[in-house]
């Protein structure tokens, strides 16, 4: 059994990928890590790089010399290779090189939905859509042969609800490590510019028309249409799955044509318009936008005579035209077009009517001992003391978010990666009349954070950047980072200091604070924001997982500590305005209590606490 | 026994959610079933709400479609309720029922409804519901921490699962440190009987 990210990557191996790197992101992550546990076994270099821009870089690089490489990463790191992306389609490569991307319809852990299909599409390469892990391991291999074959690197798009399932998947045979680097200098294929552009845009268009070609040979793109089958469904990904399910279940089998989208790029021209001639109505179920859909209505101006189907789908509101599909969905928009009736029985309606109104909230929070509770208690503090009781604070992207939530309310915004300190300056040379901060973790700061710093430092913006270092990726399941000092293989490795980085980007004011001192941290916000220009402040605590993690692995227990019932007045400062996890509040005695088998003994809470209620558990 | 069952596995982040399911899927492909498991994870751990899906023997998507799973495996009682939309009616329904409150009850923002209002509401959607104080057999087990095993030896004790208890119990004990297996072994055979009772 295997979970589609480990297939991917068991086809890197068994394809004999030289390098394969990738930056963390949901629901990505998983094919890096794998990898990395194994890279020494497979003689692969595996690396977890600075940024999706350099993985895509340093792993085409390889692919160019003769060596098979992979890159893999969210959507949204797509956005951050596409630089390196759209030149790689005009040069192409000379080993096979795989693209795996990870989508997120419907946003659960991303700041949007986008569809990795319209980059398939924009940089004219190949892109397979598994629905699968075993399919996962299946296409991830032939996109491995089909970019070596045709010479143009080749996505493997999965969504999170394919990423993030498993099944039994029947593995290969492993190759042998990758092939020996050949270095060739090929001026006119790799200097890109002018004359030479023409001549690799030309050779893409060509390269794509082989990749036309052979797709019949492939076997890909289930068709199954008989006589008589008015209503076609054409789906690919999760969308198939729930689609395939809808039919059986509305016993439409015999009654429902039905073609398998495989390949997002190129797609299935002759199967399309053999949908088109012959059925009435086709329903598109696809995530996230109305790609095929649209693709339909452009390959029926190519039909003699016309379509004869209408194209149904996103566009034209028979499904919803954003955010994740889901069974219910397709099945109700089927059973509308096909005329079929779904029952439902009004008593248990009620019943789940009355239980969906006591369902309680539960949203995201800081784990107990956070780091990241101190810093943004730290700054909250400093929030009321300012003269409007106010700050800009922009964010980023990572587990800090969280203090967008109840109690912290005090992280304003997330765009991308990176984003915040730029941003913060923008509010500054804007003239926003408050204290501007730009909260963004350790990982992110690495990724895309530091240009900012030094324009923030050229153009002298007034900024306090408050880098919370957790001293990992935590967000994405702790993957080491260039801070940590380690490889994705855990191996020791150079460990680069954010202040070294603040101090060579040319600020000023650069200090570290410990993030479980909240007093501590709150005084240098005080002196960082007085600092005319922008100042850097590093708040650095452990993540509190890792903690744990190490505790359990060590043998220790930490030392939890607890409410002194005597000297606690109720007063909830500690569950209304920290809100640790681990502290609960009991009604019945209004009092709070420290839920030991949570706490990690942070000691954030005995600080929060002005009556000093909250102590250790081993002193009293 | 059928030869088909749709499980869902309801928790908070940092349950042990992910690992039971794997446990559980582990166990049928030990017994030569089909398998697909869909878990919703990522940032979602961070003490929010967990859910993954288990299909057992043939099946279109990993994916549940609601109202249609055969049983509800809850860690929280409070999830079992966020998690019923999945469960049929009258579907076996397991609850832990030891709460954990989430952060905008304790911050005041929002009620968490009493255990006997859950129970109450639960036994309207089903007649199959065993509420089962996890933590207490587990501590009679001699490890709080086996708290998953308990609920996994009452799944099993349900006899809904379509293969033997064997392959539940080796699964869970591949899946836990080996200084760890008596008392997951014990914790296992309470939750079993605290349901055959």
């Amino acid at each position: 059994m295997l979970i589609t990210n480990h297939a991917i990557a068991r086809a890197a191996i068994e394809a004999g990928v030289g390098v394969a790197t990738g930056y963390p992101g949901t629901p990505a992550s998983e094919v890096i890590e794998a990898l990395g546990s194994v890279a020494d076994a497979c003689g692969m270099h595996v690396e977890w790089a600075v940024n999706e821009k350099v993985a895509l870089e340093s792993a085409s690089a390889a692919a160019i010399v003769g060596v098979r490489g992979m890159t893999v990463m969210k959507h949204v790191g797509l956005n951050v290779a596409s630089d390196i992306l759209m030149v790689l389609c005009l040069t192409g490569v000379k080993a096979g090189m795989v693209i795996a991307v990870g989508d997120d319809p419907g946003a659960w852990v991303s700041q949007n939905e986008q569809d990795s299909r319209l980059y398939a599409h924009m940089a004219d390469v190949p892109m397979f859509e598994p629905s699968s892990a075993q399919e996962a391991l299946k296409m991830t291999r032939l996109a491995f042969d089909i970019s070596e074959r045709i010479q143009l690197p080749v996505f493997v798009r999965t969504t999170m609800k394919v990423s993030h399932s498993s099944g039994i998947v029947r593995l290969g045979p492993i190759a042998k490590p990758s092939r020996k680097a050949e270095y060739v200098r090929d001026i006119p294929r790799y200097k890109t510019q002018d004359v030479y552009v023409q001549a690799l845009h030309e050779w893409q268009h060509n390269q794509m028309k082989s990749m036309r070609k052979l797709l019949p040979s492939l076997k890909m793109n289930k068709l199954s249409i008989k006589p008589g089958q008015k209503l076609g469904v054409v789906a690919s990904g999760a969308a198939y799955n729930y689609s395939a399910e809808a039919v059986h279940n509305l016993g439409l089998q015999d009654k429902v044509a039905m073609l398998k989208v495989e390949t997002a790029h190129p797609l299935p021209d002759e199967k399309m318009k053999l949908l088109l001639q012959r059925t009435r109505k086709l329903l598109v179920v696809e995530e996230v936008e109305p790609l095929m859909e649209n693709y339909f209505r452009q390959l029926a101006y190519e039909l003699p005579g016309g379509p004869c189907a209408t194209v149904l789908g996103r566009r034209t509101g028979d499904l919803p035209g954003t955010s994740e599909l889901s069974y219910e969905i397709v099945a109700s928009s089927l059973a509308n077009l096909a005329g079929v009736r779904i029952s439902r029985d009004k008593n248990e309606a009620s019943v789940r009517d009355a239980i969906a109104k006591v369902v309680p909230p539960r949203g995201l929070t800081f784990c107990p001992g956070c780091p990241h509770m101190g810093t943004f208690y730290a700054l909250k503090l400093f929030a009321r003391k300012t003269s409007k009781r106010k700050i800009a604070n922009m964010g980023d992207i990572g587990c800090y978010e969280i203090a967008a939530f109840p109690p912290f309310e005090i992280n304003d915004s997330s765009f991308c990666m990176g984003a915040s300190i730029a941003q913060a300056s923008g509010l500054s040379y804007a003239k926003v009349d408050l204290p501007i901060f730009a909260s963004i973790g350790d990982s992110t700061f690495f990724h895309s954070g530091i240009p900012a710093l030094i324009d923030a430092a050229l153009n002298n913006a007034h900024v306090c950047v408050l880098i919370c270092d957790n001293e990992t990726t935590a967000m994405t399941g702790h993957q080491p980072h260039p801070g940590t000092g380690l490889t994705a293989s855990g191996k020791a490795t150079k460990k680069i200091m954010i202040e070294d980085i603040a101090k060579a980007a040319g600020i000023e004011f650069v200090e570290v604070t410990n993030a479980f001192d909240i007093m501590g941290t709150y005084r240098t916000i005080d002196s960082a924001v007085k600092h005319a220009g922008p100042s850097v402040i590093i708040s650095r605590g452990r993540c509190a997982e890792l903690t744990r993690r190490e505790a359990r692995r060590a043998g220790t227990i930490p030392e939890p500590y607890m409410v002194e019932l005597e000297k606690c007045r109720g007063c909830m400062v500690c569950t209304k305005e920290f809100g640790c996890a681990a502290i609960t509040w009991n009604s019945d005695m209004k009092k709070a209590i420290i839920e030991p088998s949570l706490c990690v003994g942070c000691g954030l809470c005995e600080q929060v606490c002005m009556l000093r209620a909250i102590t250790p558990l081993r002193k009293s | 026994m059928k030869k088909k069952l749709d499980l869902v596995i309801a928790g908070v982040g940092g349950q042990g959610n992910i690992l039971l399911s794997r446990m559980v899927g582990q166990a049928a492909s030990r017994a030569g079933m089909e398998v697909r498991i869909s878990e919703a994870f990522g940032s979602a751990q961070r003490g929010g709400a967990v859910f993954s899906n288990v299909r057992l023997g043939k099946s279109y998507s990993a994916v549940i479609p609601l109202g249609k799973a055969d049983a509800l495996l809850a860690l929280e009682p409070g999830e079992a309720l966020r998690q019923s939309r999945f469960l049929t009616r009258n579907g076996l329904a397991v609850l832990n029922s030891r709460s954990l409150m989430p952060v905008e009850v304790l911050a005041g923002k929002a009620t968490y409804p009493p255990i006997e209002i859950i129970r109450d509401l639960m036994r309207q959607l089903t007649s199959n519901l065993y509420m089962i104080d996890a933590a207490a057999l587990a501590e009679q087990a001699g490890d709080a921490r086996t708290a998953n095993t308990v609920m996994l030896g009452a799944l099993d004790g349900c006899q809904i699962l379509p293969f033997q208890s064997d392959f539940l119990r080796e699964s869970m004990i591949s899946s836990v440190p080996s200084k760890m297996v008596e008392a997951n072994l014990k914790a296992f055979d309470l939750g079993r009987a605290s349901v055959l009772a």
